[in-house]
């Protein structure tokens, strides 16, 4: 009797340690799944950005939405700011510098 | 009952016995000498080893803007033998794989098990070729190269092959550090394909290759295609060739030819454009050479800068005759005259007072007739003449550079030697790489080396400068700024025999802002514009360039450089 009893636990045993196996076995693959799934979505999102941010399509959107590179060039220059330490030179705003 | 008889006994002893033997036998074949053997092929029954492709790295602009990238496709394939009607497949598969029918048909016809339908399939056209639920069609992981900026760089960052080896570009040149180190798999499977858990299971991972920077600003690059693709249709010129660059550096901010191509469809394209002309092809200097021959005559003493030569329009060479591009009487200009009027005949005269020998000798200084090491598949090292055939028309001819060749980037070096005090800087493509790990590795500096000195570079950027405000290069000028430079217009050597074309030339203009304070280089040229001149057709796109490259670095004005000595009157 008890050596049935101990055979039908070891069977059992058996069973679930396969069952637990063969789930972790299925939890891998569905991991591994959606990591693929997610490095795919992440790359997706690269390409994206590199789309969006590429000057060629940026000049396109402003150019149909009315705006234009200026005509002039001019480097202004605060009074008594960080890239005048003179703070006095201002001849050059207004282009007459070369 | 009667005993068997011992002699049948016996012979059914040694019978069994050697049965017996037999298996021992066959066994202690099978357990010993073709164990490895068997245990091997039992192995490979379960398991599977499956190779990890590396992700190729990025290709970017100085600012990290992507160039190229690699994007998750499909590769479509079919086992014609479980095909049920070909040409029925064939016509759903043409719209989404962008195959002809017919094409796809002969495929699914053809005595193979494994045949490739479609490479590098967008994942959403792989999806609805999926749902079709079509027998005998099976599908590929893969990658594709994706280049968001289409054209804009094209030539300097090339492109990849279906398996994703770089053929041109950048991609090319650098495919080994790109490309990265493929990963392996081994895993046990079970009968149904699935992997057992606890059994054997060795991955070596993948390496992503590298990304490269280059040295590309993206979007002065995109400007400076557009002006060229503008100059190029207002000139009605063949093509033409654009190039940025940092003096103090070398580093190449801009570099493009038109016509260019779309590295998303480069096989829609003709291999002509692939070509990086500024690196790979060679033209006449013309007058943008008499740079070299005024700094050779300036650093060697052999001229005054306030002496006069009297140039005349026309000059007999040897059994040639020269002349400048206008009719005129005899003129006394000083060097400044002769760079600001670009006067072949002065240039000679200058030359004539160099010599052959450190004419000769200068021309390589400055990087003439050879490679700059740029890092560029394909690169050209221009042509100059062997010194002991150099003659006094060689020494003519060179003074304004034409008999001798040389790439637009040797041009750009050139003055981007005099930009940088006199001091050659090597040009190069190659900012930094970042390494799998994430760490980023900065390109050394380049090398460089001493051409003319400081003085000698800043006389010459005054003549340039006085070019630019009272010579040939007025249409270079941009209010506020300094700009020097120097026209050119070259004729252009028949490719199958001695002489030029008539009437054609290559127009160009080089030069660097501010004069005083030189913070980028820009080469403009263009083949064969309708105005012919240098000054006329290639010195507008120079300034447009300039222009774009001011916004985009920021560039400050500077203390003007003085003007040289002149006799002629200012314009």
């Amino acid at each position: 009797m008890t050596s049935s009893v101990l055979v039908g636990l070891m069977v059992f045993g058996i069973v679930v340690l396969n069952v637990l196996l063969a789930q972790q076995s299925f939890r891998i693959e569905e991991t591994e799944r959606r990591i693929d799934a997610l490095a795919r979505e992440r790359l997706g999102l690269v390409r994206e950005q590199a789309t969006l941010s590429a000057p060629g399509r940026i000049a396109g959107w402003a150019s149909r939405h009315g705006m234009r590179l200026p005509d002039d060039i001019r480097i202004l220059r605060a009074p008594n700011g960080p890239s005048d330490p003179a703070g006095t030179d201002t001849s050059r705003a207004s282009g007459t510098g070369g | 009952m009667k005993r068997p008889p011992i002699g049948r006994l016996l012979a059914l002893l040694v019978a069994m016995s050697l049965a017996l033997g037999a298996i021992f036998f066959r066994l202690a074949i099978l357990q010993v000498s073709q164990a490895s053997d068997l245990r091997a092929r039992a192995t490979d029954q379960r398991l599977q080893t499956v190779v990890l492709p590396a992700q190729r790295g990025e290709i970017q602009d100085r600012s990290g803007g992507r160039l190229a990238l690699s994007v998750p496709a499909v590769d479509v394939y079919a086992d014609p033998r479980h095909v049920e009607d070909a040409w029925t497949t064939a016509i759903r598969l043409s719209p989404l794989t962008g195959e002809t029918a017919g094409s796809l048909a002969s495929k699914l016809t053809t005595d193979a098990t494994f045949v490739y339908l479609a490479r590098q399939v967008e994942i959403e056209a792989a999806e609805q070729i999926d749902e079709l639920g079509l027998p005998g069609i099976g599908f590929l992981e893969a990658t594709k190269r994706f280049y968001p900026s289409g054209s804009v760089a094209a030539q300097v960052v090339g492109f990849v092959g279906v398996d994703g080896d770089g053929l041109a570009g950048l991609e090319f040149e650098y495919q080994e550090l790109l490309a990265g180190t493929p990963g392996e798999l081994m895993q046990e499977l079970d009968p149904t394909g699935k992997p057992i858990v606890g059994g054997l299971h060795a991955e070596r991972t993948p390496v992503a290759g590298a990304t490269v920077v280059t040295t590309i600003d993206r979007e002065l690059q995109f400007q400076a295609q557009a002006a060229l693709e503008e100059a190029v249709e207002n000139q009605g010129a063949r093509g033409g060739t654009v190039i940025v660059m940092d003096p103090r550096t070398g580093e190449i901010l801009a570099m493009a030819s038109y016509p260019w191509f779309d590295s998303n469809a480069f096989g829609d394209a003709l291999p002509s454009t692939y070509r990086n002309r500024a690196v790979t092809d060679m033209f006449e200097p013309g007058s943008t050479n008499k740079v070299i021959t005024a700094a050779a005559a300036v650093q060697e003493g052999v001229l005054a800068l306030d002496q006069r030569l009297p140039v005349a329009w026309t000059m007999k060479v040897g059994e040639f005759t020269i002349h400048d591009s206008h009719p005129h009487g005899v003129q006394r200009m000083m060097l400044g005259d002769i760079i600001a009027e670009s006067s072949n005949i002065g240039a000679v005269h200058v030359a004539n007072r160099v010599g052959a020998s450190d004419m000769a000798t200068y021309l390589a200084r400055f990087g003439l007739g050879a490679e700059t090491g740029v890092g560029f598949p394909g690169e050209a090292s221009g042509i100059t003449v062997p010194f002991y055939r150099w003659d006094e028309v060689i020494l003519a001819t060179t003074a304004y550079g034409q008999g001798i060749a040389a790439t637009p980037l040797q041009m750009a070096s050139v003055f981007a030697t005099i930009a940088n005090d006199g001091r050659w800087v090597q040009p190069r493509l190659l900012r930094a790489t970042i390494d799998a790990e994430g760490v980023r590795h900065d390109a050394p500096p380049s090398p460089t080396r001493r051409v003319v000195s400081e003085e000698t570079a800043r006389t010459i950027g005054g003549m340039l400068a006085f070019a630019v405000e009272h010579g040939t290069g007025t249409n270079a000028r941009i209010e506020g700024y300094q700009v020097a430079g120097k026209t050119g217009t070259s004729r252009i050597p028949l490719k199958d025999r001695p002489g030029y074309e008539v009437g054609q030339y290559i127009a160009s203009f080089i030069g660097y802002l501010p004069a005083g304070d030189p913070q980028v280089v820009v080469a403009a040229i263009l083949d064969r514009p309708a105005q012919g001149y240098g000054g006329l057709a290639a010195a507008p796109l120079f300034e447009r360039i300039a222009r774009a490259a001011i916004a985009q670095l920021r560039i400050e004005p500077a203390n003007p450089l003085p003007p040289p000595p002149h006799a002629f009157p200012i314009r």
